[in-house]
């Protein structure tokens, strides 16, 4: 079955922030975590290259919006849990307000054109 | 026979060789290899092709590097000699402060808040001059993007230790005015430009949280920052040599206007509009 809404990398990139800070908006999470449930929520339509969501991780504790924690698993093994800070409330909030807008934009435009 | 331990060893070393340092974020990246391999190997996988689809999701080494290689910020040497300069400058005041307080000719809280505030108001400096950098390479076309970011980090990062050095001096220094002149507040020009920088300060820390300020904005406003610190520590002087309360003000009077003159000139070098970053 063709895939209609197979979406491109400029636009799965543009999304990659507001997605991450929504997702730990609902609670602390982890990078593997993070990628499945992205998977999930988009009917495995946002392919994110799983290596490259970490450099995004990253760049964001840098920039204070959120943070991580190392915690030790049953098998021994350390695991990275991210979680939203205040800042990082403040990022989603104006890219959410940002979103909104482009999305409302559209919808307007689209409204009643079938393409 | 295939075996998943040497395979994810040699993954390693390759992820090494392709630049990405061995640490915590190799050690996160393999966590999430060994996952993707385990949810593979539920799916029925076996151990050769599970550890194959697994590295094939995760990137190759060379692009996984490259992505980070993007997010690191490189400090510019300004910024770099300002924060040795800065901190060698507090370490030999706090080197002249100590003999005094260990013989007792220095009140301890006194010697903290002169710290406190000789730290914070050359860290505001530090910052204003940040601010300067910015405006003349922007204005001159070289502001890069290494150079903005290490700029905006220098910055953001500064920022909240200038204020709470600033803020630290002035509580102490109400401390210290509570415990020898009966009050803590007394309206004193010095009292009086400390509050102000302070202010300023904060603005300069919760502004661009809260408020859609560009970088140059913040950066204009570490200029106005460096600015009011400038009047608050020699201008101060100058007020009180006036009315005659201290008399070791008037020697500056020239360095005021020289670095006020710097400082207003720059403001609105940066206040007019400036060429976009270039990318490097």
């Amino acid at each position: 079955m063709y895939n209609a809404a197979m979406i491109e990398k400029e636009l799965v990139a543009a999304s990659t922030e507001p997605l991450i800070l929504s997702l730990l908006a609902k609670g602390e999470s982890y990078g593997y975590e993070l990628i499945q449930e992205v998977k999930r929520l988009s009917g495995e339509e946002i392919q994110w290259t799983d290596g490259m969501l970490y450099p995004v991780l990253h760049r964001m504790e840098d920039s204070g919006w959120i943070t991580a924690r190392w915690v030790e698993m049953e098998n021994g093994r350390k695991r990275k849990y991210y979680s939203i800070k205040e800042d990082g409330h403040q990022a989603l909030k104006k890219k959410r307000e940002q979103w909104t807008v482009i999305s409302s934009v559209l919808g307007g435009l689209w409204k009643g054109q079938h393409v | 026979m295939f075996d998943l331990e040497p395979s994810i060893t040699e993954w390693r070393r390759q992820m090494r060789a392709a630049g990405l340092k061995a640490g915590r974020r190799l050690d996160e990246l393999e966590n999430h290899l060994r996952e993707e391999i385990s949810a593979l190997k539920s799916a029925g996988a076996s151990d050769a092709v599970a550890f194959e689809q697994a590295i094939a999701r995760l990137g190759s080494p060379h692009s996984v590097s490259t992505e980070f290689n993007k997010i690191r910020v490189v400090h510019i040497w300004p910024v770099k000699i300002g924060w040795t300069l800065w901190l060698a400058a507090i370490l030999l005041l706090a080197g002249g402060l100590t003999p005094g307080l260990l013989a007792g000719r220095l009140d301890f809280v006194l010697g903290a808040h002169i710290l406190s505030v000789t730290a914070g108001y050359t860290g505001a400096m530090l910052l204003g001059g940040f601010g300067i950098l910015y405006v003349v390479w922007g204005r001159s076309g070289r502001l890069s993007l290494a150079r903005q970011q290490s700029l905006n980090r220098a910055v953001h990062r500064f920022g909240p230790l200038a204020a709470s050095l600033v803020i630290t001096g002035l509580l102490l220094g109400m401390l210290w005015s509570r415990q020898n002149l009966g009050r803590y507040w007394g309206w004193d020009p010095k009292e009086i430009g400390g509050l102000c920088a302070s202010t300023w300060l904060v603005a300069l820390v919760v502004m661009p949280r809260y408020a859609r300020l560009r970088d140059r904005a913040v950066m204009l406003l570490g200029i106005g920052g460096s600015t009011v610190v400038t009047l608050a520590w020699f201008g101060s002087n100058l007020w009180d040599t006036r009315r005659g309360l201290r008399a070791y003000g008037s020697e500056t009077c020239w360095l005021l206007a020289v670095l006020l003159g710097i400082h207003l000139v720059f403001l609105v070098m940066g206040m007019t509009p400036a060429r976009e970053a270039r990318k490097s």
